[in-house]
């Protein structure tokens, strides 16, 4: 039975490192009563075919990985073990995989950035007379070079949400990001890459210098957003999700506070996609919470980029799409600038055109959202991929 | 020391403190005390634990703490 999603309709089981494949089969059966037969290595491959057409379950005793038909009671109850202590780690849908095709030629780079980026380009923003000013955007990430030159006589406030560490960007990924939503226009040697070239600024640092965080500083930063009235929170982050697992119920209620408080949570849908192979991952977490937008990226020709996690199921989807490939943007000093590419880069096009919008229209929370998505431009590709569209400067 | 994240009932925000140390009793080490968006985070001993901070009168969400990684800076994909 295979489904729309690209998956078969029968479940993959893992077994936990600690456990056997013989307490792993004994758990499957005591938890929803299906046989799985154990797969030996001596087995002809016709015996091999027969038996995975005909049993419930197929336990691949040497990889620890059972493959199981289980109706939805018995999908929940293996679930539920794989939440709980015992042998089962973990539980997710087979997929249907195919071949990886020929990778298509390289093209030489026909965009112009002479003067601005090809991202601010597709979004509209050098015809936009929107700036942001007034508007204070929080950008969550791994820091900000405070002494970057071209951030020279900004209003920029900064707070570190990690353990031993300044705001000050060891990694590049936060100065890059902010950047892109609020960087100059006007740059000595380069494009102008910013897109809200005049909001404020707010530097949180809840990721480290290695790149890595937790939800504890990850609502700590949001926490400090709201309260310092930031219209925009943009969060490049995301931790990556199995299909049809529900969304924190925390940060969406997190999220709901942030919109009654006028604040609009923006977030990176994710990289786990590899549509090279077909293989298109859910919108990770905290992105596919209902209140926060999710954003997946596209590349200069206006395609969904490979790695743009897509709606799968009925649990996240992806709200808008921005660019997200081989960004030019701001990098700690002496480097300066790098290009970049992911849903990470993607986001902060969408928080600086949300600030545009906040500071021409007075709109925030809801009205923000349903501006940005009424006024992104359609494009024609699946809105599991791209929900409402391209974001457009106002 | 699984550590845990905590959402709180709109009506428990008027006096949180009194459900913080509720927290507490019920075997929550506090780290922040979230005042606007109503959220509680810290870290308890042993899992058996989540339930009672679950039964606490004010608490809303228990959810263990995830982690999040952008990867290291030369990446491929950020």
């Amino acid at each position: 039975m295979a489904t729309s999603d690209g998956t078969t309709g029968r479940y993959l089981v893992l077994y936990e490192e600690s456990a056997t494949a013989a307490a792993g089969v004994q758990e499957i059966n005591d938890v929803t009563g299906i046989q799985t037969v154990s797969l030996d290595p001596s087995d002809e491959s016709s015996v091999v075919a027969e038996r995975l057409s005909q049993a419930d379950g197929i336990s691949f005793d040497k990889l620890r990985v059972a493959c199981v038909d289980a109706d939805s009671a018995q999908l929940s109850r293996l679930r539920d073990a794989a939440a709980g202590p015992g042998p089962i780690a973990m539980v997710e849908p087979e997929r249907i995989v195919h071949a990886i095709p020929a990778a298509p030629a390289t093209e030489a780079s026909t965009l112009d950035e002479s003067v601005y980026t090809w991202g601010l380009q597709a979004i509209g923003a050098p015809g936009s007379d929107a700036t942001g000013k007034g508007i204070r955007v929080a950008v969550l990430d791994t820091g900000f070079d405070v002494k970057h030159p071209d951030f020279a006589g900004r209003t920029v406030t900064t707070a570190s949400f990690v353990k031993d560490e300044d705001v000050q960007d060891g990694h590049g990924h936060g100065t890059h990001c902010i950047g892109t939503s609020c960087g100059p226009r006007k740059v000595d040697g380069g494009p102008g890459y910013g897109v809200a070239y005049e909001a404020e600024i707010f530097a949180g640092k809840v990721l480290s210098n290695k790149g890595s965080g937790t939800d504890r500083g990850i609502l700590a930063g949001i926490e400090w957003a709201i309260n310092n009235d930031c219209a925009v929170i943009s969060m490049s982050l995301g931790a990556a999700t199995a299909p049809d697992t529900p969304f924190s119920p925390l940060f969406e209620e997190v999220a709901v506070r942030a919109m009654a408080a006028g604040t609009l949570i923006i977030a990176a849908a994710g990289n786990e996609s590899d549509r090279r192979v077909g293989r298109i991952n859910p919108v990770g977490h905290p992105a596919n919470c209902p209140s926060i937008m999710a954003v997946g990226a596209t590349d200069p020709k206006t395609e969904i980029a490979y790695f743009s996690c897509g709606t799968v199921g009925d649990i996240g989807a992806v709200d808008i799409v921005a660019p997200g490939w081989d960004v030019h943007s701001s990098v700690p000093m002496p480097k300066r600038y790098a290009k970049m590419k992911g849903t990470s880069m993607a986001t902060p096009h969408v928080a600086g055109v949300a600030a545009q919008i906040a500071q021409k229209y007075g709109s925030r929370a809801w009205e923000l959202w349903a501006r940005l998505a009424q006024g992104s431009r359609r494009l024609p590709l699946p809105s599991t991929d791209v929900g409402s569209g391209l974001v457009q400067a106002p | 020391m699984p550590r845990v994240v905590i959402s709180l009932d709109e009506t428990a925000l008027q006096d949180i403190d009194e459900t913080v140390a509720a927290l507490r009793r019920a075997g929550l080490s506090v780290d922040d005390v979230l005042r606007t968006t109503g959220v509680v985070t810290g870290s308890i001993d042993g899992t058996r634990v989540l339930a009672d901070l679950r039964s606490v009168s004010g608490v809303r969400d228990v959810e263990q703490e995830r982690g999040y990684d952008v990867g290291p800076p030369d990446s491929e994909v950020q």
